[in-house]
């Protein structure tokens, strides 16, 4: 074979690929695609599925239908979209924290790993770890030695195993710290008590915890991604202040039930993906720090995984269990 | 920045054709969903939250705000009427709303809660006008033990809610704070008395509790008691007009009321409902007619609808220059602001003034219209009394099974509103008291999670409670609460005796 048949063999099915994917993209939304968000109204899944669903909307020249479905911490809306029919019309929102709920719980009606198909990843959110304004340190080093140096600090997190319950008792780990859990019942309230003094920190959403950055009521300490972030470019990552490689990210992702068709799956992954490129996505999560993150169906398949296998791990290091 | 330029330019904002008819459009859905029982102010709120989308961010806020406070209005009616709570805020309504109905002066009762609803309403106001800024450094004061030393002192205030059996009244009251129990346990994950149900896992809604007890149970015992056309009554102009003695003893319950429930609505996660309790039970042990309430006193209609309306509008004080929503329906509006890009916060009266002044302005032109609504509307409301029961009854389980499952998309809070209703129709039956239920299962939660807070935060240390100044204060306040209740007792015991042997002196 020559070099010129090679491509020529590549283009063949490539086009024979985009041909498929055309064919598909136009029959497969016939009719209204239902987004299962399994949150009430107001959060970040409900505005991301929301905002995804317009343009998917716009695009297939479908209605796109927005269903929240709240309760037991994402398990009912999960458990509702894993009994569906794996036609793609029945899709969801899902984010880290249905990754972490696999490695805390025992008693989900649903298997995590095998009643649902990834379809695509949509993007992420820095944390960023915000402490009392009057915290008594200069830098992100001075920070670790400061809660490294005392056993009678607390930190604040949304519930045991949250993002931020999981991020906290990471930092711990890292840093070699014993800062004390203190569980509240959103991300508002407990950094109303870090603004308040109460408690030493806590590593909230970049969406909720900017504005009292900004206003001096929160000091920012560090981010917990791996880069900086273009909606806060002064704020060092813990990263690269010494926890090399700490990387703990909000993402959302989009799921169907198990045994979805691949051909669907593609179909739908491309028109997401069409949608993460464009300038209004973009510009939509770069207002919380946020960023795309365009991935083929195995590769969120794949992220996935690892994100499963990395919580549990944590929570067993960490003794993050219901019990 | 001056303030009265801010408030000229909120009232142009609020003004402009757009906004106000949306303002208009949203008090009166607002009281419509309102007076519906079952639908209160989340139900009705995250209905509508999807249509404001579409529209400009001040626009929505100025609707989805009318409908809250529109809401609180409008949910007073039934509790009057029909016995029947409107909203769960409401609950404390009944208490003296319908015995006033049941003496044919239900024009009297919606007049005066519509004037009580309104001052509260404008108390709020000025105070997130003049002191927003303030009121939130001060909120911040508040930590877990403080919240726990006020939560107490709720109880406590609140234990005497109930009329004439205090023992009955407190095991509702430990009732209540049991159901709170309910739920994955915030700090170890593990779900307590769920019973396998994942639906239990967020704990019993509020709303089926509240409108089980109050609303279910009251329509089965009106069916019981086969009680037909009872109250048919003038809806004249003059029958709404109070009696002199009821104008002389309104207006400072009714003062009392707006400061109980500014100070609970600025506070985050507190709110209408513990405001209403804490202000019905603070005239109560204050009015020299004490005896009178539950019968049909004005001011525990005054206080209690005061106090709500007080708390909406400060309510939006943390929301708006914190960014920290108070309650679940803030939280839901917050979510309307956050779909247009717009993050509420310590910002967003610099960053967004328009937003800000215009939303300030638009609650006094919503109060104003509800109080333009209102009265004309109390003869409308009256002849909804005449509908037979047979029609009404039915339609209103309907509305509350809607309301109840919109607010959680759950149909397993429909049996259980329907399982809080037998169980409040065998407690009336038995001659409990509800209220004092419903005040526990608020109370209780929060008790318990901010003593635990607080005990994790000072690492099991009680002095702390007591050393810290507002927490000790206020639990200082708590026992000589307590101390005075013992000494009422003992005093009445002793009045009761000497009674009884002067009596025999003749």
């Amino acid at each position: 074979m020559n070099l010129r048949s090679i491509s020529a063999s590549v283009l063949a099915s490539g086009l024979a690929a985009m041909a498929a994917g055309g064919a598909l993209a136009q029959e497969f939304p016939s009719e209204p695609v239902t987004i299962v968000v399994p949150f009430a109204p107001g959060g970040s899944n409900d505005i991301v599925a929301r905002q995804l669903g317009q343009q998917l909307s716009q695009m297939w020249d479908q209605p796109v239908v927005i269903d929240n479905r709240p309760g037991g911490g994402a398990t009912i809306g999960s458990a509702y979209l894993a009994e569906q029919d794996p036609d793609g019309y029945s899709i969801m929102i899902a984010s880290v924290t249905f990754t972490m709920n696999a490695a805390v719980r025992d008693d989900l009606p649903f298997n995590p790993r095998e009643d649902f198909t990834p379809i695509a990843l949509v993007g992420q959110v820095p944390l960023v770890v915000g402490a009392r304004p009057d915290i008594p340190v200069e830098d992100v080093a001075s920070f670790f030695e400061y809660i490294r140096g005392s056993d009678a600090l607390s930190y604040g997190a949304t519930g045991m195993g949250s993002i931020q319950h999981f991020a906290g008792e990471l930092l711990n780990q890292a840093v070699g710290s014993q800062v004390q859990v203190v569980q509240y019942t959103g991300g508002g309230p407990a950094m109303t008590d870090v603004m308040g003094g109460f408690i030493e920190y806590s590593i909230g959403s970049m969406t909720q915890m900017m504005p009292q950055v900004e206003a001096g009521n929160i000091r920012p300490i560090a981010l917990t991604s791996l880069e900086r972030s273009p909606a806060a470019p002064d704020i060092p990552t813990l990263n690269e202040s010494g926890l090399e490689g700490f990387e703990v990210i909000q993402w959302w992702a989009i799921l169907g039930p198990d045994g979805m068709d691949e051909g669907v799956v593609e179909s739908l992954n491309s028109s997401i993906n069409e949608v993460l490129a464009t300038e209004e996505f973009t510009n939509f999560l770069a207002n919380d720090g946020g960023t795309p993150r365009p991935m083929s169906p195995q590769e969120t398949a794949d992220f996935m995984a690892a994100n499963y296998d990395r919580w549990a791990e944590v929570a067993e290091q960490a003794n993050i269990v219901a019990e | 920045m001056d303030l009265w330029a801010n408030i000229a330019a909120g009232f142009s904002t609020a003004l402009s054709v757009t906004n106000l008819s949306y303002c208009l459009l949203g008090v009166f859905l607002g009281t419509f969903f309102g007076a519906l029982p079952g639908i209160g102010s989340l139900a009705a709120v995250t209905m509508l939250l999807p249509i404001t989308y579409y529209l400009e961010p001040t626009t929505a806020l100025v609707m989805l705000a009318g409908v809250y406070y529109g809401a609180e209005y409008g949910g007073s009616i039934s509790s009057i009427l029909l016995n029947l709570p409107g909203t769960p805020s409401n609950a404390v309504t009944c208490l003296d709303g319908y015995p006033m109905t049941q003496q044919g002066r239900s024009g009297v009762a919606l007049f005066a809660t519509t004037i009580a609803s309104f001052w509260g309403g404008t108390f709020g106001i000025i105070l997130l006008y003049t002191l927003s800024p303030m009121i939130a450094q001060w909120a911040l004061a508040f930590g877990p033990a403080e919240y726990f030393a006020i939560m107490v002192f709720g109880l406590v205030a609140a234990a005497t809610v109930t009329q004439d059996a205090p023992a009955k009244g407190l095991a509702m009251v430990i009732v209540g704070m049991s159901l709170g129990t309910v739920g994955a346990d915030l700090t170890t994950g593990v779900a307590r008395y769920d019973f396998g149900y994942f639906e239990l896992h967020d704990g019993v809604s509020f709303i089926a509790l509240a409108m089980g007890l109050f609303g279910v149970s009251e329509i089965i015992l009106s069916i019981s008691q086969k009680i037909d056309k009872p109250f048919i009554q003038a809806v004249t102009l003059r029958s709404m007009i109070p009696t002199r003695d009821e104008v002389r003893r309104s207006p400072m319950p009714m003062l009392r009321g707006a400061g109980i429930g500014a100070f609970f609505g600025a506070l985050p996660g507190t709110g209408p409902s513990i405001a209403t309790f804490i202000g019905y039970a603070l005239e109560k042990r204050l009015s020299p007619h004490g005896d009178q309430f539950g019968k049909g006193a004005i001011e525990g209609l005054m206080s209690p609808e005061s106090a709500n309306n007080a708390a909406v509008q400060a309510a939006f004080i943390p929301t708006m220059t914190l960014g920290i929503p108070g309650s679940a329906t803030m939280a839901v509006m917050m979510g309307a602001l956050l779909i247009h890009g717009i993050q509420p916060g310590p910002q967003l009266m610099t960053e967004n003034p328009d937003i800000f002044w215009g939303l300030a302005a638009s609650f006094w032109i919503g109060n104003v219209l509800l109080l333009i609504l209102n009265i004309p509307l109390i003869g409308l409301w009256v002849r909804l009394l005449k509908v037979p029961y047979g029609i009404l009854y039915p339609a209103v389980i309907c509305f509350i099974c809607i309301g109840v499952y919109t607010v959680r998309t759950s149909a397993f809070d429909v049996g259980l509103v329907l399982f809080f209703g037998f169980a409040g129709y065998v407690l009336r039956l038995l001659k409990f008291e509800l209220a004092p239920l419903l005040i526990g299962f608020i109370l209780g939660p929060m008790v318990e999670e901010n003593f635990k807070r607080a005990m994790l935060i000072y690492r099991g240390d009680f002095m702390t409670l007591l050393e810290r100044p507002i927490s000790g204060t206020l639990l200082g306040l708590t026992a000589l609460l307590l101390l005075w209740s013992v000494w009422v007792i003992i005093r009445n015991r002793r009045e009761r005796r000497q009674v009884l042997v002067g009596g025999a002196d003749d």
